[in-house]
């Protein structure tokens, strides 16, 4: 499982941010040269917890509804697999907010 | 500002350019002042002894002729390196100025020295690790907020008339409510933010903290002349959570909000989603400026705790935050901006803290304290929309309480016509002025 489909399971509620923390996120700590502690590493996934649940409340723009999670997070899917393969997101709201001076 | 020097910076350059005052005497006693203050208020870090004079003939196209100032020490200077709140900087005659200093320096200004500020830019107070704590005018026992916490100290005690700072989360706007100044987070992008060490790229904005609206006018006209700087009356809205507000300043915000808009707007859902994106692309990107840092193990507490979760978090969520951003730009100019020029919204929630309640170790810190200096800030980076901090009125204590207006991006002329308004209204009725304060 690649990290982007582990980032989207522990965004739906699939994986916890423990299992997400063994499978991706400590990998990718470690390549960055950094070790945690335990206790760092809980802090870390309290954190990741945290702002999974808030970016899940926050799509789509309304608040979701249990029956309706499934055709959000379809959504959410979407839009994250063009934000991943797209443009470089961080430049074109630069770029558009510059478009309206 | 020494007494015999006018107090607004069109009075000082005005009177460098009729040739009241000459260079050489504005710079002596600003830079005294500013020397002299700084022993009481420790918002230096850095202390620039030696100013070039720009030839007399050419003062007439200045207009901060003679204006001392001093920014926030995350900035190039002409032959130093920043002290980012680590140190105090270093000298390297091979550096060249932030662009933006270049700006103000052409249009006439001093450069007196560099200021304080939270290591890395990354906190909201000014407690530091490796060097003085700046001391608040309002009292020495209050909270600096942070992370432009020099700037802020030295515009209300006096030692510049205006400071460049910057705002991730807040960083203009908090220091400027804890000390009673007015603070501009401008429009990202609008100023160059090159040789600027960066926090968070896509959220960090260039700001301007001064006594008055008039001194930011007088800045941002030099930095954003292509900005419609034509008077203008704002047609204004205002939102707010009263549950949210301290009792102790509830009735003050109230009451200016009702008093300069009769237009409600509900914002919250599209304030509790910008924040939500805000935090996730801070906590990703403070990981990616500071990588190296966190991986030597000389990262600063407050990016270190930010870092680790930001190194661990997928990169597809910082992207899903990016690919909302215009969208979220768009549905919220819709509601706020429907029929308005300028939104008025909470940014103070309670009392001033005090040093003990907000900074990280003591035994009085509270986390709510803490989290209640920055609560409202973060959204409005995430919109990357201009807001000025404003305070409006002052609580039991005599302390000044401070909301924020918040403008269509480079609507910076609008939010400073709306705050020399309230500024000039308010602080005749009640007699209060955010000027020449030292500390006690």
């Amino acid at each position: 499982m690649s990290d982007a489909d582990n980032a989207f399971k522990l965004l739906r509620g699939e994986i916890n941010a423990e299992q997400y923390w063994h499978e991706s996120g400590q990998q990718q700590v470690r390549s960055a040269g950094v070790l945690l502690t335990e206790q760092q590493q809980v802090r870390a996934c309290k954190h990741l917890t945290r702002m999974a649940a808030a970016i899940r409340q926050q799509v789509p723009e309304s608040s979701l509804l249990d029956s309706s999670l499934d055709a959000a997070l379809d959504a959410v899917l979407d839009l994250y697999q063009q934000a991943v393969g797209g443009a470089d997101n961080q430049y074109a709201f630069d770029d558009y907010l510059a478009s309206l001076r | 500002m020494r007494t015999d020097l006018p107090l607004t910076i069109d009075r000082l350059a005005g009177a460098v350019r009729a040739g009241e005052l000459t260079m050489s005497r504005a710079w002596d006693a600003q830079q005294a002042q500013f020397a002299q203050t700084n022993a009481l208020t420790h918002a230096a870090t850095y202390i620039n002894d030696v100013q070039s004079l720009p030839a007399a003939a050419s003062l007439e196209n200045m207009p901060l002729a003679g204006v001392g100032l001093a920014h926030k020490d995350i900035f190039m200077g002409a032959g130093r390196l920043p002290g980012l709140g680590r140190d105090h900087g270093q000298l390297d005659s091979t550096v060249v100025q932030a662009p933006v200093l270049d700006q103000l320096a052409q249009a006439g200004a001093f450069n007196l020295g560099a200021l304080a500020m939270a290591e890395d830019a990354c906190s909201a107070t000014g407690q530091t690790e490796h060097l003085p704590t700046p001391v608040n005018p309002l009292g020495a026992h209050l909270a600096v907020g942070g992370s432009s916490s020099g700037s802020a100290v030295a515009v209300a005690s006096g030692m510049v008339y205006a400071s460049l700072g910057t705002d991730t989360a807040g960083s203009v706007r908090i220091p400027a409510m804890t000390c009673g100044v007015l603070g501009l987070k401008t429009t990202h992008g609008l100023i160059d933010r090159q040789a600027m060490a960066p926090l968070c790229p896509s959220l960090d904005s260039i700001g301007v903290l001064a006594r008055s609206a008039d001194d930011i006018a007088s800045v941002m006209r030099v930095l954003a002349g292509q900005l419609n700087w034509a008077p203008s009356t704002p047609r204004v809205a205002y939102w707010l959570d009263e549950s949210i507000l301290d009792p102790a300043i509830a009735s003050v915000i109230v009451g200016v909000m009702h008093r300069y808009s009769d237009q409600y707007v509900d914002i919250g859902s599209h304030e509790a989603s910008a924040a939500v994106w805000q935090e996730v692309i801070m906590t990703y990107e403070v990981a990616q400026t500071h990588r190296a840092r966190l991986a030597s193990g000389q990262a600063c507490r407050q990016v270190a705790g930010l870092g680790r979760t930001g190194l661990a978090m997928p990169e597809a969520w910082w992207q899903l935050a990016l690919a909302k951003r215009k969208s979220s730009l768009q549905a919220f100019m819709g509601t706020a901006f429907a029929h308005a020029d300028v939104l008025l919204a909470p940014q103070q929630v309670d009392v001033l803290p005090t040093i003990d309640e907000v900074y990280i170790g003591h035994q009085a810190f509270s986390a709510a304290k803490l989290l209640g200096l920055h609560h409202y800030c973060g959204w409005v980076n995430y919109l990357g929309l201009p807001a000025l901090s404003v305070p409006v009125g002052h609580d039991e204590r005599g302390l000044p309480v401070s909301i924020q207006l918040i403008g269509k991006p480079f609507g910076e002329p609008q939010l400073l016509a709306l705050g020399k308004k309230i500024q000039t209204e308010i602080y005749e009725e009640q007699g209060i002025m955010p000027v020449l304060r030292i500390p006690r």
